[in-house]
Order: structure tokens, then C-alpha cells, then sequence
């Protein structure tokens, strides 16, 4: 959609004391395909005007979310990384009349939060103050979304950031994280969601600020938006957010791309990231499937990954497996959708969802000696899931506790509100809590075990591990050879003659379906 | 790792006035003691339907005082899940997910604590659920020994990271013979030892899991008569008296120190610069207590001068010069003995890290000096305050604000006399304590780069 607003005025606003917006954007390499590159994807339509949900209620602390449908899978190939550099320039730089130091100035006192963040297929800007400061913080959480700087500057040290946060931090760092990554890089390769939020480095060096300020323009569009408010704001500040939001409509606007489907795979397969240095091994496993939110069968997916492993609690198989009976590691999850979770809370984020998804398990570190083994285990444990499913006695005790737990994710209003605005993206029929109960009320194990098997297919598992020993491993997994365990402790007759099955279970993988790659070479390019 | 950073949301308590404690606790708590010494409070908030029930144990890594043995608090964190004869495990468990319970622990240099966020409807069962497992705690030697597989995967876990190491020496580097010189996962080698060492978890047990060094906090939707009923009831019976190790003091230090440290894999040079500082409260008078608790709110008024994001130093190295790619501090460190001043930095690639460590000295000597804004000290003091209010948003934030005090100070009431001073805290007071605590004599430096040093 196109309007009449124009890009001028956007930029016009946008200038202050920065520089002119550049005459010529760069070309966008999704409109120039090039020999042998695969086909521009088609785009949808902008919708004619942002979302709005208003959440006005008693909390002292209101929240705003501005939730565009542009994540990285808008990243242009060779600019990977582009959308988090746009984002991040705008809520850690100037606004306005303001640098970023007299922005840092008017935010400190009010201890204010104002912050963007990149996933796969959303962006969103979240603004939290309390209510004391709420009208003097609305004008300059705006400015960063209509009126950014984005100066040399600022995109310089955000580069800087965000390339230490991909090099230092996530490969150096962070086994676990690179382990899921990677996880996501085999799921989707050649497909929008195979690099990180972060780029690549060949992507961040490569992209320029003015690239930063025409990506803004054509994604951070209001016919891309949904704008929330929830707390006790001052009631005209809804009207005033998705008037604000309204305004961001250019020529430069273009609607989100569609996604192919994530590549087919048959037969098990393996990505070892070969980091010398790493002390422990770090695994995830999953298979990307057609399940969303809105789909019918979610909450009985939802469910299935509850009893199998949910995040950060004891009542999963996984957990009681892995680290509860033989005590391999600190903790062994499985998940319906991808999950990030918030802050040093067990809850995931709002705000990150995606038009596509995947299931997957997630083994925290192992010793090397004993990754073989977790792996079987874990696959065993799915393979079990599948093949017999959960009796009603599971059914019954894992719809006790979801039923309640879930309701933790929306203790707080900024949460509800991020999980309302999901429920929009997602167009669910149901608030997001209420159509989980229903499903689960209405499920037996019948249909329950029904629906995993529509949905989970061991077969098609992708696993991704994070081993300084990558190739006695690889060569391990392929040849299925036995992966013997000893234990410190005495471990019960049950636990041995299960080790009995589990040690030479076969994974089934070929070996040239194992590829190794150095840590230095993932996401370099 | 968890509790330290947890520390610098969940203690940014800090200061504002005692009008705004009232905001903050809407409902103002309830404290009452068991006459066997076990600690009941209750903070009602408005979260309709959730509990947070916590048991906050005043045991943690500063009083693993033997040789070979830290770890310990620690690893009685995991062993609490093991159950009893009543509850063994599997009861436990399923129990407790009958509730739909997020249930988790966590542990630091002085508390442990036990963490339940659950519908409110569970009181009574939680109750008793927790009772018995913190009266009758039972575990066989083979369940001891799993569960420290799983301490050393926790260990293995935060391997991958430098923070662990960088911790690790830092701690060392600072004290020699205080308990705070190992870290709350303990040292690998103490780890790998575990398994042999089932009668001293046992032990530990006894010493440390007792009435009087627990308190029961119950925050969100409680009635403080209900809560009391049915914890007299199922903890009435606990009888025991906690040990107390002679815990080692650390001398006044006289000469800073610095180390660094190689990392084996991908790193921008890392740094922590920090200073001894004292206890959060100290002394055995009311009026020293009350100088001890400015001392701290003065501190914390330091670290939001020197380091927060408008300050001279963060726009400088972060933003202008972008010799930085981080820069921060721990603003709400607050510890039950002298414990540090904490500041850490990420730079640039190939960035020395003299400039860095003298502009940070150079900040707090100006302080000192008395080069105090009176502007940007009410700046700080409103961010405090506000970062409070915004901060207390679930039952769990409010149990975890109660615990770290509790952890500290040993008592709820030296929260309202802690904000008191924090309202009070002048700009005399501010030059003070960077005189006394923020000097090279009192500072240890800890660097990490991949390769050699620089």
C-alpha cells in the first residue's frame, strides 16, 4: 500500500541536526535476482492502518509495544543482520532534537526502559515507565520509532555491539545458544529463518548506515504494526500511539515477505560445530512442523512437549531421564514453538512469534564422554512418545499442572499484553491462555497421541551439537556404534537395564549426513 | 552466576523515601517468629490468585569455611529435590506439578532460597509440603551421587563462558582468607570430589537447614492468618540450632592486586575492576548500624554517578569513543560481609585496558574530591526509586526483594532504615566513601583476552 504521507515527510522529520536521508536507497536485492539465485519471494499486502490493542488497567507501570511484522527473515542476502542493526540504531541512538546522551539523560530519572528486539519474523520496540512519567516518556519512545537519528555514530557503536554479540558472545560464549542456533541454521537452510537475529559477519560489515535508513523505511511501516498499551496510561495515549505508528507509510514501504516452506528432509541428520575449546557439548534436536498458535492441534503439541520436557521444571520425561535418574547434565527440555525466555524467568518471551515453527528438544551441556549416550536417550524418550504415547493418567497429571502453570506466563500486564498481540498475529479464535485450557480439556489420549503423531516425525530429526571432539563423534552417531556409560554412583537395576536398550539404540543417521563445521565459520558468511 | 546477576534487578531497591516503601509494599508486611526460631512473613500484593512461597535458608558459599569443600551450599540446592520418606521424590514432584507450580531454587554467597510461585488456592498443601521436606530431608548415597553429576553439569554449563574464570579469579585475587574468595558453583576440583563426600552433605544438612536460620516469605494473594495457622501447624514440631562456623575475617586490604587470564577460544578483552567495600550493615549499635547503612546507600548512589548510562564515563567510553562496548556495574551488590565494589567492561577488539582501569579510577578519585553535580545526584536517587517501583511487578519479585535483605541484613526492618538513609544520602556523604573504599589500595583488577596478555 502506498501513501500519501510520503517518504519525504518521514525523512524530513527525521533529519534535525543528522544528515540528509541519502537520494538514492540501495537497490533491493529481492528485486534484482541474480543468475542462479533463488526467486524473489512475493510479498503480502500492508494492512491500511497498524493493530491496536489497549489494555488500560490498574498496574502503576505501563507498557508500550510497537510489534512490526519485519524480523530478520527481511534481511536482504549478503545484508544479513540488517534488521537488527535498524532496530537497534533507533533505540540506542538519537531521537529527535536529541542525541542519544540527552536521551540517556531524560530517560534516567524516570528508570525508564526503552529497547528493541529482533526475532525471526517480528521486531518490536517495548517502552516501560511508570505511570508518574508516562506522558512526559510517550514523546520520546515516539520519537525513536517516527523520528530516529540514526547518525554515523550511533550506527558505528551498534555495529560494534551487535558484531561482538555475534563473534565474542554467541560463538565464544555461549555453547548453548550457538547450539540452537545452529539447530535453526540446518532446519532452514536456504530458507529466511537460517541466520540469527544478528547477521552474519560478512552481512554487518557490508551494510552502511544509509542501508540502516532505507530498511527502516520500508519495513517499519505502520501497515506492518500493531501497536499495545496496557497499565494505567492516560486514556488519550492508545489513540495518540496508533495515530503516531499511523504516520509510518512511504512509497518505501513494502509488505512482509511470504516464506517458502522450510526444506524437506526424510532421513535424520547432523551439524556438528567443531569448537576446539569447548569443555562440555551442547545439543539440540527438532524438526520444523506445521503447527502454529491458531492450528487446532497446538494445544495438544503444547501439552506432549509439557509431559516430555518443560522448560526448566522437573516433570518431564527428558529431565527425569537424563539428569533425574543418571544425572548426565543440568537440565533436558522439549518445545512446541521456539522459545526464548525472559530475563532469569522460566517463561518465554511475548512478542516472538512466527509464521513458521518448529519442535525441538534441548539437552543443556554434557560431558563429552557421555553425549552419545544423552542423544540416544533423548531420541529414545521422543521415539517413545510417538510410538506409544501418553496414557490417560499422563494425560490427566500433565493437564494438572499445564493448566495452572500456564497461567503464570500472564502474571504481569506488559506479558498480557504481549500475549494478546500474539493472539492477533497468529488470528486465534481464543485468547491465548483460554484456548489452551479448552484444548486441553476437550483432549483424550486417544486424540492426544493422534495429533503427535500427525505432527512428530523422529525420522525427520535435525540435531545440532556444539563438540570439541566433532569427529569421533560424527563418526560415532553414523556408525551407530555401542556408547557405553558408567555411573559415580549406584545407580538402580530399572536405570541399568534401560541403559541396556539405550546404548546401542540406533539413531540411524548416515555419516554423510553428518557434516562438521568450524565455530569460526558459522554465520561468517 | 544466576544469583549474582539477579542481584542487580532484584536489589535495585535502593533508594527513594520511606513515603515510596509504602507504594511499593501496598499492604505493609507481617513478620512473626515461631518460638523455635523459624521466621514467618507475609507481603500481600495485588496478584490475584498467585503465591510466591519462598524458604530462604541463611547458608550459602561464605560458610563453606573447610578446605576442599566449597560447593556445598550449592549442592544442597539440587539435594533439597531428592524428598523424604513421606514425600520421596517422584510423590514430591508430582505433587507440586499438581498445582501447575513453577518451582526452583537458587543460591548465593550468604542465602539459599527455595522458590514457589503457585495458584493461592495451594497454600495449605504447599505448606505442608514444605515442611516436611525441610524437617525430614532423606536421601539415599546413590541419589547423593546422581545429583552431583548434575552439580558438575551445571558447572560444565558455565564453562563455556568467561565470566565463570574472570569470577573465579576475581574472588581469589581479593581475598585470601574470607569464605567470598571461592565462588557459590565452588572450584571444579571440590566438585569432582563430591561424590565421595555423602556424610558431609549430610552433615551440612544438620548444621545449616534449621528453624532458626530459616524464614518463610509469602508474597502475592495471602492471608497472613491462614499462612500462620498452617505453618505453626506443620513446622511447629522442627527442632534444631544452626552451627556457625567461625567464619575467617579478611584483613583491611593494603595494595591492590591484578591478574590476567587467557581465554581459549573467540574474547574481546574483558575486565572487572572492583573495590573491597564493607558489609551492607554493620555494628552492634543502632547508631552504627544506621552509619553502616548510609555507607552502603552512599555506594549505591556511586554507582549510579559514575557508571550509569548518562554519566561522563559511559558516553565517553561507550558512546563517543566507542572504546567500550559494554561498561556497567553491579549497582546493588549487597552482601552479609565486606564484600565488593563491582565494575565490569567489554572493549573493543585489541583495546588496552590500562586507559580503561585509570578512567575509572580517575571518576571515582574526582568523586572523592567532592566533584559531586547536585543535579545528577537527584537523578540518581529518582532512578533508584523508580526502579523499584517498576521492578516489583510479580509475588516472585517482591519474595526475591525480601530475601536479598533477609540475606544481608538478617532482618526485614533494615529495608526501611536502609531507604531512610538512601533519602538522606548527600553529596559530603558520596566524596566519603570514594575517600575511603574506592582507592587503588582497595582495588583488584581482573583482565581477559584471547592470547597473551596485553
Amino acid at each position: 500500500m502506498i501513501r500519501a504521507s510520503g517518504f519525504a515527510l518521514l525523512f524530513a522529520l527525521g533529519c534535525g541536526s543528522t544528515p540528509p536521508a541519502p537520494r538514492e536507497y540501495p537497490r533491493l536485492t529481492d528485486e534484482e535476482p541474480s543468475d542462479g539465485a533463488a526467486p524473489a519471494l512475493t510479498r503480502e499486502p500492508l494492512r491500511e492502518q497498524p493493530l491496536v490493542i489497549a489494555q488500560r488497567g490498574a498496574s502503576p507501570i505501563v507498557t508500550f509495544r510497537v510489534v512490526f511484522d519485519a524480523g530478520s527473515a527481511e534481511d536482504d542476502p549478503g545484508r544479513e543482520g540488517i534488521t537488527t542493526l535498524t532496530a537497534r540504531t533507533m533505540a540506542e541512538g538519537g531521537a529527535g532534537e536529541l542525541s542519544f546522551a540527552e536521551l540517556s539523560e531524560r530517560l534516567y530519572p524516570m528508570a525508564a526502559s526503552l529497547s528493541a528486539r529482533v526475532s525471526r519474523d517480528q521486531t518490536v520496540f517495548v517502552g516501560q515507565v511508570h505511570r508518574d512519567h508516562a506522558e512526559a516518556f510517550y514523546p520520546l519512545f515516539r520519537d525513536v520509532l517516527v523520528r530516529p537519528r540514526m547518525t554515523d555514530e550511533d550506527f558505528a557503536r551498534v555495529r560494534q555491539q551487535v558484531r561482538t554479540a555475534l563473534t565474542v558472545d554467541l560463538r565464544g560464549a555461549d555453547d548453548e545458544s550457538l547450539g540452537k542456533q545452529a539447530l535453526q541454521a540446518l532446519l532452514y537452510e536456504g530458507h529466511p529463518f537460517a541466520h540469527p537475529e544478528l547477521g552474519t559477519e560478512g552481512g554487518l560489515s557490508r551494510i552502511r548506515v544509509d542501508d540502516v535508513r532505507a530498511h527502516r523505511a520500508r519495513v517499519f511501516c505502520g501497515g506492518r504494526a500493531t501497536v499495545g498499551i496496557a497499565g494505567d496510561y492516560p486514556e488519550a495515549l492508545a489513540a495518540e500511539l496508533a495515530r503516531d505508528v499511523g504516520r509510518l507509510a512511504s512509497r518505501a514501504c513494502v509488505g512482509r515477505r511470504a516464506l517458502p516452506a522450510p526444506a524437506a528432509s526424510e532421513a535424520p541428520r547432523v551439524l556438528i560445530v567443531h569448537k576446539p575449546s569447548a569443555r562440555a557439548t551442547a545439543v539440540s534436536m527438532g524438526f520444523p512442523i506445521e503447527v502454529t498458535r491458531e492450528h487446532p492441534d497446538y494445544p495438544a503439541l503444547v501439552l506432549a512437549a509439557a509431559w516430555l520436557g518443560q522448560h526448566r521444571q522437573f516433570i518431564g520425561r527428558l529431565m527425569q531421564a537424563i539428569r533425574g535418574q543418571r544425572g548426565l547434565n543440568y537440565g533436558d527440555f522439549a518445545y512446541a514453538e521456539h522459545f526464548t525466555q525472559e530475563g532469569w524467568s522460566r517463561y518465554p518471551l511475548p512478542n516472538d512469534a512466527r509464521r513458521q515453527q518448529y519442535f525441538s528438544i534441548w539437552l543443556r551441556p554434557l560431558r563429552p564422554e557421555t553425549a552419545h549416550f544423552a542423544i540416544r536417550a533423548a531420541v529414545r524418550e521422543l521415539r517413545r512418545m510417538v510410538r506409544e504415547g501418553l496414557t490417560a493418567e499422563d494425560l490427566a497429571h500433565a493437564r494438572g499442572f499445564a493448566a495452572e502453570y500456564y497461567a503464570l506466563y500472564l502474571q504481569t500486564a506488559s506479558r498480557r499484553l504481549g500475549y494478546a498481540m500474539d493472539d492477533a498475529f497468529y488470528g486465534a479464535d481464543a485468547a491465548y491462555l483460554e484456548r489452551l485450557r479448552a484444548g486441553w480439556a476437550a483432549l483424550t489420549a486417544e486424540s492426544l497421541n493422534a495429533a503427535i503423531r500427525r505432527h512428530l516425525d523422529p525420522d525427520r530429526l535435525a540435531i545440532a551439537i556444539v563438540a570439541a571432539q566433532s569427529e569421533p563423534l560424527a563418526d560415532a552417531l553414523a556408525s551407530d556404534a555401542p556408547s557405553p556409560i558408567t555411573y559415580d554412583a549406584e545407580v538402580p537395576a530399572e536405570v541399568l537395564e534401560e541403559d541396556r536398550a539405550i546404548v546401542g539404540f540406533p539413531l540411524g543417521i548416515a555419516r554423510e549426513r553428518v557434516r562438521i563445521v568450524r565455530v569460526e565459520d558459522m554465520f561468517a558468511r | 552466576m544466576r544469583a549474582a546477576l539477579a542481584l542487580v534487578t532484584a536489589l535495585a531497591l535502593c533508594l527513594f523515601a520511606a513515603r515510596a516503601h509504602a507504594q511499593t509494599f501496598t499492604t505493609p508486611p507481617r513478620v512473626e517468629r515461631l518460638p523455635n526460631g523459624l521466621t514467618v512473613i507475609s507481603v500481600p500484593t495485588d496478584s490475584p490468585g498467585i503465591l510466591a512461597y519462598y524458604t530462604l535458608v541463611r547458608v550459602g558459599s561464605r560458610d563453606e569455611v573447610e578446605a576442599g569443600h566449597s560447593g556445598y551450599a550449592h549442592l544442597f540446592e539440587h539435594m533439597m529435590f531428592r524428598g523424604t520418606e513421606r514425600y520421596p521424590q517422584d510423590r514430591y514432584e508430582a505433587t507440586i506439578q499438581s498445582f501447575g507450580a513453577d518451582n526452583n531454587a537458587y543460591t548465593t554467597q550468604d542465602v539459599t532460597v527455595y522458590t514457589i510461585t503457585a495458584p493461592a488456592s495451594a497454600l495449605e498443601r504447599i505448606v505442608e509440603i514444605e515442611a516436611d521436606r525441610f524437617q525430614h530431608l532423606s536421601y539415599t548415597d546413590a541419589a547423593y551421587r546422581t545429583e552431583t553429576g548434575a552439580v558438575r553439569g551445571e558447572y560444565d554449563m558455565n564453562s563455556a563462558s568467561p565470566f565463570l574464570r574472570m569470577w573465579e579469579a576475581l574472588s581469589e585475587l581479593a581475598f585470601s582468607r574470607h569464605t567470598y574468595g571461592h565462588s557459590t558453583l565452588g572450584y571444579l576440583r571440590d566438585i569432582e570430589r563430591m561424590p565421595e563426600e555423602v556424610e558431609y552433605s549430610r552433615a551440612f544438612f544438620r548444621r545449616f537447614y534449621t528453624p532458626d536460620n530459616c524464614t518463610v516469605i509469602a508474597a502475592g494473594d495471602v492471608d497472613h492468618d491462614a499462612l500462620m495457622r498452617a505453618v505453626r501447624a506443620r513446622y511447629g514440631a522442627w527442632r534444631g540450632r544452626r552451627d556457625s562456623p567461625r567464619i575467617p575475617v579478611e584483613p583491611e586490604p593494603t595494595a591492590g592486586a591484578r591478574r590476567h587470564l587467557d581465554w581459549p577460544a573467540e574474547a574481546a578483552p574483558r575486565l572487572f575492576v572492583a573495590w573491597r567495600q564493607p558489609a551492607f550493615v554493620d555494628g552492634r549499635t543502632e547508631r552504627a548500624r544506621r552509619a553502616s547503612l548510609r555507607t552502603s546507600a552512599a555506594l549505591r548512589v556511586v554507582h549510579g554517578l559514575a557508571l550509569g548510562e548518562p554519566s561522563p564515563l559511559y558516553q565517553r567510553l561507550v558512546v563517543n569513543e566507542q572504546r567500550a562496548v559494554e561498561l556497567g556495574s553491579w549497582d546493588s551488590e549487597i552482601t552479609r560481609d565486606p564484600h565488593l565494589f563491582i565494575t565490569h567492561a567489554t572493549l573493543r577488539d585489541a583495546e588496552p585496558f590500562d586507559p580503561i582501569i585509570d578512567a575509572l579510577q580517575a571518576t571515582m578519585d574526582a568523586l572523592a574530591r567532592g566533584e559531586v553535580d547536585a543535579a545528577r545526584l537527584d537523578a540518581v536517587k529518582s532512578h533508584v526509586r523508580y526502579g523499584l517501583l517498576t521492578e516489583l511487578e510479580t509475588p516472585a519479585d517482591v519474595a526475591d526483594l525480601v530475601a536479598r535483605v533477609i540475606g544481608a541484613a538478617g532482618d526485614l526492618g533494615a529495608l526501611d532504615q536502609y531507604l531512610e538513609e538512601l533519602a538522606a544520602v548527600s553529596a559530603a556523604d558520596v566524596a566519603r566513601v570514594a575517600r575511603e573504599y574506592l582507592t587503588e589500595a582497595r582495588r583488584f583488577v581482573v583482565t581477559l583476552s584471547r592470547g597473551g596478555a596485553q
